[in-house]
């Protein structure tokens, strides 16, 4: 799933400052399941702002709403009528959510509630990892279903660095090498051979914005354009 | 063939220091060390931006010590700063520069730096650097035919201390097989790691210079006692010394092996 | 305006050991101040942040959570949630301004009365040094009705 953060309270309250009546819009989504962004932390969220404005004196509401995602067109949809109700939006999905809401409704400001980490797993209660940096060439497959990509924080391809230290790496002594879990993992599987060829330099172009088209929709819209 | 490469072939013991650019334009004082050190040592290894600390570039250094100093120059290049059309540019420069001989590396991370915020690039891993670097000595970088080779004596780092050996092991072949001619190791603690390595690695296709580092405020004693134990009991094909607190004392250092 | 500060102070507390205590406090005739106003729940367990931010909203100078001690829950561990939320909700109340120190959660047994009215004398000073809940100006208290 998309893990974020909560973007810390000052900065929220600094955007939100000009604006009378602001909806906190909830994703009950990815964000919510990191407890971030869903109708509770909506809800906490509202509150707070009601609370400091009262302190400050300012004549503002905080009105809450939570749609199902916001980076679905139907469920922005239902937001219609409470967002002409406001004068700005406080959007506590991920980046894609926030900018799909600023895009289905282009005349309200939005305004941005966390900050979106990364695509990750939950790994106990209310801790969450990094798994994945959506590349676009995945080689999990030759690497033992550990990515050097997301883990590694040099996204070496053809090994360790010299900076890992009893399977340990040089950025913090606490973090994992990615490698050696990734040598340990092909070892016991008896899949070690899958690191002689040396991975080439990679294409790159995950850096241009990505769209996709599913294949049984190709015909629909290769005949529009 | 380089005047290093040469002298790794033909002598049983060598002997390289390493030196900073300044954290500033003035290249005299390097220049003038580097002056002291010519006929010492074996090569200059300039490093890049060591510890994720900006210098003056390794490029204008090398330069400058191969022109003013004439020194055998070693020139560091990280994948850290630079992608692969910038690594591409400065290797060209370097032949330009006659630079001779090159260290490739994947470059400290950034954030055991000074500025941890920098974005790290890492467009290629040290293998890939290799490969490229050894793809413009046959005339051609990465995506085809160049106007002439830039030819170079190409050199890795190696960490024999690292355990698990495993993983490191693997990554020593891809970088032979890349083109690797020499190799220098992460400054060494001590001579255990480097004996367990080389009873599990076996003999090398190519020479291996055990690198010593003088840490900052300490004495040299002990690292001159590491290298004239390596050099006694040939354990290695030579030494790489690392004085970064007070590299006016390598030659004095350098003396006295 | 003028009127002497007299504080509310909401206790939201546990219905098996707190309540409990509270009911004893009674019996035993432990004198402690009227101020507080008590909300029983089945276990501290229940308490979600948004209760106690929409609490001081409504205008109360305290709140208090009082649920078994430690090890002694009902639920096994609903306390121990309860006291995480509070510790959370505190942190909250700091960033929008309120500040945490209106928050309080304690432990206290169904036999333990005397801590109770403790608890109650010790929040209602609290709230008196705190003075008035500022947001509580701006909408008139029900109590007022």
């Amino acid at each position: 799933m998309i893990v974020a953060q909560r973007k810390p309270f000052a900065e929220i309250a600094a955007a939100v400052a000009g604006h009378r009546r602001v909806l906190v819009a909830g994703c009950g989504t990815c964000v919510a399941v990191c407890l971030t962004g869903g109708e509770k932390e909506a809800g906490i969220l509202a509150a707070q702002l009601d609370i400091a404005a009262q302190l400050k004196e300012r004549e503002q509401a905080f009105g809450v709403a939570c749609v199902e995602r916001q980076c679905d067109r139907e469920f922005l949809d239902e937001l219609a009528a409470q967002v002409a109700e406001h004068d700005a939006v406080l959007s506590l999905a991920c980046g894609a959510g926030i900018q799909f809401l600023a895009e289905r409704y282009p005349d309200t400001p939005v305004l941005a509630g966390v900050n979106t980490t990364f695509i990750g797993i939950n790994d106990e209660v209310g801790v969450w990892g990094e798994r994945c940096r959506s590349c676009r060439d995945c080689v999990l497959t030759v690497t033992g279903g550990v990515c050097p990509i997301a883990l590694c924080p040099k996204g070496m391809l053809n090994g360790p660095c010299g900076g890992a230290e009893d399977g340990k790496c040089e950025t913090d002594r606490e973090r994992d090498c990615a490698w050696t879990l990734i040598y340990q993992r092909l070892e016991n599987t008896g899949r070690l051979a899958n690191l002689e060829p040396i991975i080439t330099a990679r294409n790159h172009q995950a850096s241009l914005p990505g769209r996709q088209v599913h294949p049984a929709y190709e015909r629909r819209y290769s005949a529009h354009e | 063939m380089s005047k290093f490469s040469q002298a790794l072939a033909a002598k049983d013991f060598v002997l390289t220091v390493e030196l900073d650019p300044p954290r500033g334009p003035e290249l005299g004082p390097l220049t003038e060390l580097a002056k002291e050190l010519a006929g010492k040592v074996d090569a200059v290894v300039i490093s890049d931006n060591r510890e994720a600390h900006a210098r003056l570039s390794p490029l204008m250094a090398g330069q400058a010590l191969v022109q003013h100093a004439g020194a055998e120059v070693v020139m560091t290049l990280t994948c850290r700063d630079r992608n692969r059309l910038a690594l591409t540019s400065d290797l060209l420069a370097a032949a330009a520069a006659g630079v001779g001989n090159l260290m490739l590396v994947s470059g400290d991370f950034v954030s055991l730096g000074d500025q941890p915020g920098a974005k790290p690039v890492y467009d290629l891993d040290s293998v890939q650097l290799l490969q490229l670097a050894a793809e413009l000595g046959q005339g051609r970088d990465l995506a085809g035919g160049l106007e002439g080779p830039a030819i170079f004596f190409l050199g890795a780092s190696l960490a024999p201390e690292a355990r698990p050996l495993g993983p490191q092991l693997i990554k020593l072949k891809k970088k032979l097989a890349a083109g690797a001619g020499f190799l220098i190791t992460k400054p060494l603690r001590g001579l255990e790691g480097l004996k367990e390595f080389a009873s599990v690695a076996g003999e090398l296709p190519v020479k291996l210079i055990a690198g010593l580092e003088v840490a900052a405020g300490a004495e040299p004693a002990e690292a001159l006692a590491l290298a004239k134990e390596i050099k006694a009991a040939g354990l290695a094909a030579g030494v790489h010394l690392a004085w970064p607190g007070e590299p006016q004392r390598l030659p004095e250092l350098v003396g006295q092996l | 305006m003028g009127e002497k500060y007299e504080p509310t102070i909401v206790a939201l507390i546990c219905t098996y050991c707190t309540y409990t205590a509270a009911d004893m406090a009674g019996s035993m005739r432990l004198q402690y101040p009227p101020n507080v106003r008590v909300v029983k729940l089945l276990c501290t367990g229940k308490v979600d942040v948004l209760y106690l931010l929409e609490i001081f909203k409504a205008g109360a100078d305290a709140v208090m959570v009082s649920g078994c001690e430690i090890g002694d829950c009902h639920f096994l561990e609903g306390n121990l949630r309860a006291k995480e939320r509070v510790a959370h909700a505190k942190t909250l109340l700091e960033e929008a301004g309120l500040g945490g120190e209106r928050l309080e959660m304690f432990h206290i047994g169904a036999s333990d009365a005397p801590k109770w009215a403790q608890a109650v004398q010790g929040m209602t000073r609290r709230a008196l040094e705190l003075g008035p809940n500022p947001l509580a100006r701006r909408r008139p208290r029900a109590a007022a009705a």
